[in-house]
């Protein structure tokens, strides 16, 4: 995946880079918003990781102008404070996620690997993985055609993962996504749901969907 | 620092007061001595002084005649034995012996005791005695005494030098009283000053400690006087302060973000490794120490925040039930009898990510300590414009003298120590809470009959 990183701090840009190519990634790196937005028009990228705060160039200015240039490239945005209305900014700019620092490298390439495939177009009626299917209009889910009943966050929790089938979707991913809280989990709180979800989904099912990500996060997958 | 509000309570208005109060026992001084020393005092002891000579005239004359007392008076008046002023004269007014020009006029006015207050003036062929002028007219007191066969002696002393004497020593005393009213008018108005400027560089010192902005500097007047001086070294001490607190943060960042990078790196190596028990084991290890540092970083982000322009409506009680519902899973699995009793509070500007976070970490440590069929009461309270979030639990509790280091970094009581967290959750509530000016303490439970702990804190909405 090739990848362009536009970050004026080099610690953290080294940190990252470092860490997307260990992860097999190709990575363009550049330390302001001018010559950023001038590689953003230029060339192809699957995903555009942008820092809030740049010099020359603000960051957000840089996505304002190659959104306005019709380049439709995923972008998360990083922000060097946890900032509500940091966010809001960015997402209203046509920003697809958000991080903000310090974050966990594992939850950076969860979110820059979704954002990649964020593309493959879904049904909004409902959603299938192998045997499970998730009615999204009845609210109703079942495996291999037995119907399981699920509580409101649990069905929110597995829509969640199965729009990203085959990825790490990250605790706090979950957390913002399924409570729509934008914080750092330090605790197992999302395992315990995790776990009463997979009690319904996989227990007296031949194989488990969902696979617990050491360090991570989690996955659904098929077999 | 605190501004000083009761004047009184400065040192210079105590100074200031205690001249004040010195220079008034002064004036009362001189204004005692005068009224005690006044000129009455002095004109009878000169009428005294007068009657005893005259006495002795008197008995002179009895005793040897005209003749004797001419010698007498002459001798006086030639030899300076006194000061007083003598006209000696017969029974036709022709002039005998004396000093004085010529007899009193007859509008002389009898003060008492047959004194008279006269006008008198020298005689010119006479030595001039300290007290009189030639031919210059004085005040004077006198006496006459009439002998046997219709002589008579006037027997004066000019009174001018002391009734000069009293008026300098009246007016002096004015004097002086108008040097203390000037003396305190300027040392008040001194005290003033100064206890205003000391008031602006304490209001700039607690603007500086609320808010946390070590940017902020004190007020330069001017160069010349020692509050300037003070300012400028207390500016001087700023920056150092800044600058330090900007090399330990970036010192502690870099440490952060330098550790970061090799862990992660060591992370993957090991995930490379064969799957077994103990490549999970230091995966974990690995993850625990990278949300150390993630943890330290954002506490510090936090903490070194004074913005608030990321604040925005929130409804609290929902942000407190949001917090409880994720945590029910696990409130269920030990069969805690949960609680709640939440105000609903609409109008509430702060953090709602933050916020959220705070309960959290507060319930999530609760949980954690409370045994199996405990319980857990939550409260969001509205008091007047403040608002107190408190957790009572009924779990082992916290010994009293661990009670304040609770928000500490890394502070775990021995007894927890087997549990799992990083003693970082409560440093970082307590982050938080004061982001929004509020205050966290800890105290027994409230719960009836058990050791647990309360964990509360206000909330002041932006």
């Amino acid at each position: 995946m090739k990848i362009l990183l536009i970050e004026d701090e080099p610690t953290v840009a080294l940190f990252i880079q470092k860490g997307l190519i260990e992860s097999g990634h190709s990575v363009e790196y550049v330390d302001n918003g001018k010559s950023g937005l001038n590689k953003a028009l230029t060339s192809q990228f699957d995903v555009i990781i942008l820092d809030r705060m740049l010099p020359q160039m603000d960051g957000i200015d840089v996505l304002n102008h190659y959104r306005s240039k019709n380049i439709t490239t995923p972008t998360l945005i990083l922000s060097a404070k946890n900032k509500v209305e940091d966010k809001v900014k960015g997402l209203r700019a046509g920003a697809d996620d958000y991080l903000a620092k310090p974050f966990a490298f594992e939850e950076l390439l969860a979110r820059v690997e979704i954002l990649a495939s964020r593309n493959v177009p879904t049904s909004n009626t409902n959603i299938s993985l192998g045997e499970l299917d998730l009615d999204l209009i009845n609210r109703t889910v079942t495996r291999s055609g037995q119907v399981i009943d699920l509580q409101s966050k649990e069905f929110k929790l597995l829509e969640y993962l199965m729009h990203n089938p085959g990825k790490i979707v990250t605790r706090a991913m979950l957390l913002e996504k399924v409570w729509e809280y934008n914080f750092d989990p330090q605790t197992n709180v999302i395992d315990v749901h995790i776990s009463r979800l997979r009690n319904k989904i996989d227990k007296g099912f031949p194989y488990p969907m969902i696979e617990t990500i050491r360090g991570a996060g989690y996955m659904i997958s098929k077999r | 620092m605190r501004a000083i509000t009761a004047y009184t309570k400065s040192s210079s208005f105590v100074v200031s007061f205690f001249f004040i109060f010195l220079l008034m026992l002064g004036v009362g001084f001189n204004s005692y001595t005068l009224s005690v020393a006044n000129d009455d005092l002095l004109i009878r002891e000169t009428q005294a002084a007068i009657q005893s000579d005259i006495g002795g005239f008197r008995s002179l004359y009895n005793a040897s005649g005209r003749t004797a007392v001419k010698q007498a008076v002459d001798e006086r008046v030639f030899n300076h034995t006194n000061d007083f002023l003598y006209y000696f004269k017969d029974k036709q007014n022709q002039y005998i012996a004396g000093n004085l020009a010529r007899w009193p006029k007859d509008n002389v006015e009898l003060v008492k005791n047959g004194v008279l207050d006269i006008q008198v003036s020298l005689g010119h062929n006479f030595p001039k005695t300290s007290n009189a002028l030639k031919g210059k007219e004085e005040r004077a007191i006198a006496m006459i005494i009439e002998f046997t066969n219709g002589d008579s002696l006037l027997v004066a002393r000019s009174v001018q030098d002391i009734e000069f004497a009293v008026a300098l020593a009246q007016t002096s005393s004015w004097v002086m009283i108008v040097i203390v009213f000037i003396v305190a008018i300027t040392s008040l108005g001194v005290a003033y000053y100064v206890v205003s400027r000391i008031n602006k560089i304490a209001d700039t010192a607690d603007d500086i400690i609320a808010t946390g902005n070590l940017s902020d500097r004190l007020y330069v007047e001017s160069q010349w006087d020692d509050l300037s001086k003070l300012t400028l070294v207390l500016n001087q001490l700023l920056d150092k302060i800044e600058s330090s607190v900007q090399a330990i943060t970036s010192v502690s960042d870099n440490i952060a973000h330098d550790l970061r990078t090799p862990l992660t790196r060591l992370k993957g190596h090991i995930e490379d490794l064969k799957n077994s028990d103990k490549k999970s084991r230091l995966i974990d290890e690995c993850d625990n120490i990278l949300a150390i540092f993630n943890s330290l970083l954002r506490i510090s982000d936090i903490e070194s925040s004074t913005q608030i322009s990321g604040f925005s409506q929130v409804l609290l009680n929902e942000i407190v039930d949001d917090a409880v519902d994720l945590y029910l899973p696990l409130v269920e699995a030990k069969n805690i009898n949960l609680a709640c009793d939440v105000d609903i509070i609409v109008d509430f500007i702060g953090d709602k990510d933050l916020l959220f976070q705070s309960f959290t970490n507060v319930l999530d440590n609760a949980i954690k300590f409370t045994p199996e069929n405990g319980s857990i009461v939550v409260k969001l309270k509205q008091q007047d414009k403040q608002i107190v979030f408190s957790v009572d639990d009924t779990g082992i509790g916290v010994n009293q003298a661990s009670l304040s280091k609770l928000t500490q970094r890394f502070f775990r009581e021995d007894i927890s120590r087997t549990a799992s967290g990083n003693g970082l959750g409560l440093s970082l509530v307590s982050a938080i809470v004061s982001l929004h000016n509020g205050t966290i303490w800890f105290e027994r439970s409230h719960i009836p009959n058990s050791a647990g702990l309360r964990c509360a804190f206000t909330l002041v909405s932006a």
